[in-house]
């Protein structure tokens, strides 16, 4: 008797507990509880799953000298942080992927606002101008690098110095000299992305209700005026949006630069290696999956950073 | 009443019983005997896309030889092969058969299947000593039984030749310098329009430093590791190896015969827009593909200042011991080097069998350049070395080749002895760094 009174005890703790959290059995706020813990908790476990812990256990394994080919793997420490500093190759991957946020960033948002902008006028073959700026961004990756490859194609077997060449002009190493390698795949990149952050901006701008601009035409403002004060200060939301996407691919490109640095013609070197190259030449060519997870780590801190600075600066009305 | 027992059927009980198990044994054994062999899928993983389409190509064959194995023979790209076996073998997991290099097989030695006495007796009886010595530990056991060969040859254009006069192949390095300046051509802006050498400048990958060390290093007498006992040491980092990429610089920036932004390797010089070039037995499958009006000579490599000699890489198959079907392996394996299948290999597939005792006829006259890669593995005076023997070699050479391909680049190097040396110095210092994070730097 005591025993079942106990139990009775402890079911009677537990559905007090669930009332608590969730309500009155059988009350409409329990059900609404009940629905929404139903729905989101599948979704956060996933989350937590494919999200949250292999970012901490890249953070642990940036802390050992784990490799696939070692079966031991031992505590390090800072070690693999330390080493970064002395690795050439880590110091000119990390400023080549500053250069690529630095550059196809502001590319990517002011082209894509400038675009939408315009073709939120009434534009005559508006679709036709929707296909071609969205198509490249639905193109696989893989083939259009390797035909932006093509195009960069060294001597005058490419179309880039054909035309050079055919206008008379110096030919230029697209893929091979130094100083035009990663400038000509970020110009190879924003292409590719322009169309979404078009369609983006776009959305939010036909979005903005029509009377802002009215009376902002009724008032004797411009063109120009109107975009500055009215559509700008609107659509802060959605270019936030599109910064923080923009930076996190750029910090994170890898199918561009890795495919269009295959071949005999054109090498990766130095001069084209950005940090996510360079995470997977350590974790997968070198199997050094130790040192890989602290690259990984500074990119994801350096991301997170940028996204930071950037909601800061735009986030609050 | 009991019946009378005749003499006949005058049999006890314990002899019927034994009648009778012997009966069933012998039915059970014929009917053993009778029911067909286990079914046996052989799954390999291929590297090369050749060795695919050879193994893809030969399967129904040995099918139809053996009805109870079925080959599944899938190809991975080389990176991504890598990647797998990394993954896969200290898993327990992986195939029955791995297309490797010899050398690849290096880090995952324990987890592979030495071959059996029969297979370690066919390449000893059928195949060069260099070919045993490569694809085995110091103890002699075999880990990667050998198939083929990676040898390099100097390619050369005859309506190249014959345009600037040039009668034979050059015979060392200094001649192919000298060759190069008179086939290289340019355009009235300066562009050079045919290379006169191709020099590999470019490419990911290890193959870079392979091109490089095996054109220029080896031959004048330097390597890339130098053994000491057990354990290695960077071997460039001297006069020697400086002298080894003075001859690139040279090539690129002073003579220049060759230029980093224009097409080169096979492509180049099917186009016909590389007078010269050195490369292995494949180009000849690939040339008789894509340029087959393309006129042309195959050469022994070079002769260095030290040495006249190329790379034998070997190329073949190991079984690792998570396989359940090792003997059914090494027997599909033995049968694809038989005589009839190697000769069929090099003359359809284009890379160079390791077996010397088979007849070629048949490849030689339909593709006469195939020869020249023969005779180099019989050439007297002609040396054949493989790769270091030690698990960080690829390692070695992929990091080397992005700061060649850098150093390439730099125009500066020209008539700059001491900026050629800090660049062998600074590689040298990585390449110590990776043998010392493997516990094989020597002191």
């Amino acid at each position: 008797m005591t025993q079942v009174g106990g139990v009775t005890i402890q079911a009677n703790w537990w559905a007090a507990t669930l009332e608590s959290v969730l309500g009155k059995a059988g009350s409409l706020a329990r059900q609404k509880k009940v629905f929404l813990l139903s729905v989101f908790v599948p979704i956060m476990g996933l989350f937590l799953i494919i999200r949250i812990i292999p970012i901490i256990l890249i953070l642990l394994a940036s802390f050992t000298n784990y490799s696939l080919k070692r079966p031991v793997t031992s505590f390090v420490g800072l070690n693999n942080f330390l080493r970064l500093f002395d690795d050439p190759r880590f110091v000119s991957g990390f400023w080549n992927s500053f250069e690529f946020v630095l550059v196809a960033v502001p590319l990517e948002i002011v082209g894509g606002l400038a675009i939408a902008l315009l073709l939120s006028r009434k534009v005559k073959f508006e679709g036709f101008y929707q296909t071609l700026y969205f198509l490249p961004y639905i193109l696989p990756t893989v083939p259009t690098a390797i035909i932006w490859r093509w195009i960069y194609a060294p001597g005058n077997f490419g179309l880039a110095n054909y035309l050079l060449d055919s206008a008379g002009l110096a030919r230029v190493g697209w893929l091979t000299d130094p100083n035009i390698a990663l400038l000509a795949i970020i110009v190879m990149h924003v292409w590719k992305q322009l169309g979404f952050f078009v369609v983006v901006f776009l959305v939010g701008i036909k979005a903005i209700p029509a009377e802002f601009r009215e009376a902002s035409a009724v008032d004797g403002a411009s063109a120009w005026q109107s975009v500055r004060h009215v559509d700008l200060p609107l659509l802060r939301p959605i270019i936030l949006f599109g910064l923080v996407w923009s930076t996190i691919f750029a910090w994170s490109v890898f199918t561009e630069v890795y495919v269009m640095t295959q071949g005999s013609d054109v090498s990766a070197g130095s001069d084209l290696h950005v940090l996510s190259t360079r995470i997977y030449q350590e974790a997968f060519m070198f199997f050094n999956a130790g040192y890989g997870s602290a690259i990984s780590f500074v990119l994801f801190i350096f991301s997170l950073l940028f996204v930071l600075l950037q909601f800061k600066a735009l986030g609050s009305d | 009443m009991r019946k009378a027992r005749s003499p006949a059927n005058d049999v006890s009980r314990r002899e019927f019983l034994l009648r009778s198990l012997a009966v069933a044994g012998g039915a059970a054994t014929v009917a053993a005997a009778a029911r067909p062999a286990k079914e046996v899928e052989l799954i390999v993983w291929a590297n090369f896309n050749e060795i695919h389409r050879y193994i893809v190509d030969l399967a129904p064959k040995y099918t139809q030889q053996n009805p109870s194995i079925k080959i599944n023979c899938t190809l991975f790209a080389q990176r991504a092969l890598d990647e797998k076996v990394a993954v896969a073998l200290p898993a327990g997991q992986g195939p029955d058969i791995i297309d490797f290099a010899s050398t690849q097989v290096l880090p995952y030695i324990e987890y592979v299947q030495f071959a059996p006495p029969d297979a370690v007796n066919f390449v000893k009886k059928n195949m060069p000593d260099a070919a045993f010595r490569e694809c085995s530990t110091a103890k002699g056991e075999l880990h990667t039984f050998p198939f083929y060969v990676v040898t390099s040859a100097l390619y050369y254009n005859t309506d190249h030749f014959a345009e600037a006069g040039l009668k034979e192949p050059p015979k060392n390095l200094d001649e192919a310098a000298e060759y190069a300046k008179k086939l290289a051509k340019r355009d009235p802006r300066g562009n050079i329009t045919r290379a006169g050498l191709d020099l590999r400048v470019a490419g990911g990958g290890f193959g870079l430093t392979e091109k490089f060390w095996v054109l220029v290093m080896e031959p004048n007498g330097v390597h890339v590791i130098d053994q000491v006992g057990d354990k290695w040491k960077a071997g460039y980092d001297n006069e020697a190896g400086q002298k080894a990429l003075q001859f690139y610089i040279d090539g690129l920036y002073k003579h220049k015969y060759c230029a980093i932004d224009m097409k080169h390797d096979a492509e180049a010089f099917g186009l016909g827009v590389a007078s010269m070039f050195c490369r292995e037995s494949w180009v000849v499958d690939y040339l008789a593909k894509n340029a087959p009006t393309l006129k042309y000579g195959v050469a022994l490599q070079p002769r260095g200042a030290k040495d006249w000699c190329t790379l034998a890489a070997t190329r073949g198959f190991a079984v690792p011991k998570v396989s359940k079907n090792q003997e059914e392996a090494w027997k599909f394996i033995q049968w694809l080097v038989n005589d009839e299948n190697c000769a069929t290999f090099f003359k359809n597939y284009g890379w160079q069998p390791w077996r010397t005792n088979v007849d070629y006829s048949a490849a030689y006259k339909e593709r006469p350049a195939l020869k020249t890669f023969q005779d180099g593995l019989k050439t007297q005076g002609y040396r054949l070395y493989p790769y270091p023997q030690t698990p960080p070699a690829i390692e070695i050479y992929t990091r080397m080749a992005d700061r060649l391909a850098a150093a390439f680049k730099r125009a500066d190097l020209a008539d700059n002895p001491k900026g050629i040396a800090q660049v062998m110095s600074d590689m040298a210092k990585e390449t110590n760094q990776i043998l010392a994070d493997n516990n094989v730097l020597a002191k």
